[in-house]
């Protein structure tokens, strides 16, 4: 498990965990949640997800909030 | 609070109450729009709708909401959509076709309301072109609600809605909430999160998303289709593409609006048209009138409000913004607004800001009054009082930065234009850091969902150019004149002198300025751009002789820029910021714009362009 934060572009990840309870549900309504499966697109500083054609942009430092798995 | 409400009541009632609720930037206010007939602001990124909006039809009061992500109180826009929503007689929840799955989340929680309700299933034309496919039956299945699929913009689907919403159903209830509750009970209180532990707050939401993940995969396909927006979106979230696209947008606006409007158009109305025709037939017309002569000095003397103000507003300024607004909205409704603002995550932290907050910043180069307003779209009021700073201090508004680029396109030197620029970044970059330390709290951070990149629609652009135009205006012609007045009084009364010499310990000691530049700074007090219009009267734009050398006209760009910003800006920041924060933030701006001022005349004393 790794931090969201050091996923590389072009990676596929499975959200694993928040490391708080405020981080999961704000996150939760953007419809990133735990089990979610997000690809990362683009890395400028901000990391940029992308689920089914949705796209999120999540700051560096709520993306050492979120642990993910790297499939 | 009541809100149970049956489907029969619909039909026998008059004047519904019809709210539209949906996430941000789902096409809530175009929907709103082709409704009603109205014009509600819409742009491609959220938070462009930041207060509810009103229209009585014949069918009902409609009701446009904030885009919210759920019925909380995260931020100020949930506060005002959830009052409005729960006192709906009928709730039009719009979705997004491309972002079906987040935005089930809120309308989940609107059904689980127990109020009548439609789903407006919008873009579904994008949708298709992404490869996406939504089983229209199935949906309204699961929902328990009619559903219509629109392209909004287009005018599609709409009058099918207009038909139905007498039809309006109450739509099936997650079961989930009881259960996943600790005191196991269903009341409006949890549906709205209203002192939900945070405990129980995660347990209703996880239950919630699990509800909309059964529905998504029982209605939701998707193929994977190359798609060329989607390329460009992708492009520009590359740091060299994104900023070199921002570098482009910079030029361009440079040569439309510095160049080609303030030289050419400008000197067609204000010359040809205003200065050559229009004031000596006004100026005739009074003279033969005999009024007392303070009369006519006020009417059509230096300062003159038949005179100087219609120049001003009509020959000079509304070229420029109806050129900047056009460029703007362009911007806006392209999808590049939240791409910058990732972009400019990691620079704007270092100011005690995220990402977001370049959406006021662009959009204060339009107006700072309306950015100051939209400051509220940032997570906290740390953000707020730094964003509202950093506006009323650096950032010039539509008109005074048409007129920036037109003097320097005058003085035609790369060198000030750089000067000028470096000057007001490097004041800026000061000022977020300094608040960014001295400010108690923390930032939030930034988490943005990215809309597609789409041709602008040539008549929204144009609907919102000429809106933005009318609004300007109607703001500024009133304050205009009353400046005008002002200055025309303080001549008469032989003040203007006295003033003159009073500031000049300011103007020519500190400033190295001529002193009637205190001219300007009395015009600036009133509007920022009726400052620059004197400026550049005073560097020989319009029919006077130039009264000062590019020094000092460098000099002077900077410290207008930097003044206190216009009567109607320092009304919404003590109405947004309170008494005691803008007094200092006006004050402030004061002191900054004539101690950098300075700074920059000492240096340029002793190194001049």
């Amino acid at each position: 498990m790794v931090a969201l934060s050091e996923m590389k572009i072009g990676q596929e990840a499975e959200v694993q965990s928040f490391m708080d309870s405020d981080i999961k549900c704000y996150s939760a309504r953007f419809g990133i949640e735990e089990g979610q499966v997000v690809r990362c697109i683009a890395k400028p500083g901000a990391i940029v997800l992308q689920k089914n054609t949705q796209e999120i942009a999540i700051g560096k430092k709520l993306c050492k909030e979120i642990r993910v798995r790297v499939i | 609070m009541q809100v149970q409400k049956s489907n029969a009541d619909l039909q026998d009632k008059e004047n519904l109450k019809i709210v539209l609720a949906g996430n941000p930037n789902v096409g809530k206010s175009v929907v709103f729009n082709k409704i009603t007939g109205t014009y509600a602001e819409i742009s491609n990124y959220s938070g462009t709708t930041l207060d509810n909006i009103e229209v009585k039809t014949e069918i009902g009061k409609f009701i446009d909401t904030p885009g919210i992500f759920s019925l909380g109180d995260y931020n100020e826009e949930e506060i005002i959509a959830r009052q409005i929503i729960t006192q709906a007689d009928v709730i039009v929840n719009i979705v997004n076709a491309l972002s079906l799955d987040r935005d089930l989340f809120l309308t989940q929680q609107l059904i689980d309301l127990g109020l009548p309700m439609l789903l407006v299933l919008n873009q579904i034309d994008e949708a298709e072109k992404r490869g996406i496919n939504v089983n229209i039956e199935s949906l309204t299945k699961e929902l328990g609600i009619p559903v219509f699929p629109t392209i909004a913009i287009k005018n599609q689907g709409i009058q099918e809605l207009k038909e139905n919403l007498h039809n309006a159903q109450k739509g099936l209830k997650g079961s989930y909430i009881a259960e996943s509750l600790k005191d196991k009970e269903l009341s409006l209180k949890n549906i709205l999160e209203n002192e939900l532990s945070t405990e129980n707050r995660e347990s209703l939401y996880v239950e919630r998303r699990k509800r909309v993940n059964e529905i998504t995969s029982k209605t939701l396909t998707i193929e994977d289709k190359f798609n060329l927006s989607s390329f460009i979106g992708q492009a520009l979230l590359n740091p060299f593409v994104g900023f070199g696209a921002l570098v482009l947008v910079m030029y361009m606006l440079y040569q439309v609006v510095g160049v080609y409007i303030a030289g050419e158009v400008v000197d067609f109305l204000e010359n040809q048209i205003i200065v050559e025709k229009y004031i000596p037939w006004v100026t005739g017309l009074v003279n033969n009138v005999s009024l007392p002569s303070w009369l006519n000095t006020i009417l059509v003397g230096e300062f003159g409000l038949l005179t100087m103000t219609i120049q001003y507003v009509f020959g000079l300024l509304m070229p420029l913004i109806i050129g900047f607004y056009f460029f703007m909205s362009l911007l806006e409704d392209s999808g590049y607004l939240p791409r910058l603002a990732v972009l400019t995550d990691r620079f704007l932290s270092k100011l005690g800001l995220n990402g977001k907050a370049i959406i006021p910043i662009i959009l204060g180069f339009g107006c700072v009054t309306m950015a100051v307003i939209t400051t509220r779209l940032l997570g906290s009021s740390r953000e707020r009082t730094i964003a509202s700073t950093i506006l009323c201090l650096t950032i010039p508004c539509s008109a005074q930065i048409g007129l920036i680029l037109g003097i320097l396109a005058a003085l035609g030197s790369f060198k000030l234009w750089m000067l000028y620029l470096a000057t007001i970044v490097i004041t800026l970059i000061v000022t977020g850091t300094v608040l960014n330390k001295i400010l108690a709290g923390k930032s939030t951070p930034l988490i943005i969902d990215l809309p597609p990149m789409r041709v602008p629609i040539i008549k929204n652009v144009i609907d919102k150019t000429f809106c933005k135009t009318n609004h300007f205006l109607l703001e500024a012609t009133p304050l205009f004149f009353l400046g005008a007045l002002i200055i025309s009084v303080l001549e008469l009364t032989n003040s203007l002198k006295s003033i003159y010499n009073f500031f000049s310990p300011l103007t020519v000691t500190l400033l190295n300025l001529p002193k009637e530049t205190a001219n300007i700074f009395i015009m600036g007090l009133i509007r920022r751009d009726f400052s620059a219009a004197g400026l550049s009267d005073m560097i020989g734009m319009g029919d006077k002789a130039a009264i000062l050398t590019p020094d000092q006209t460098l000099v002077s760009l900077v410290v207008i820029t930097l003044f206190v910003p216009c009567i109607a800006t320092v009304i919404v920041l003590f109405k947004e910021r309170g008494y005691k924060e803008a007094s200092l933030i006006w004050l402030g701006s004061i002191t900054m714009a004539f101690a950098v001022g300075g700074i920059l005349a000492a240096i340029l004393s002793v190194l001049p362009v």
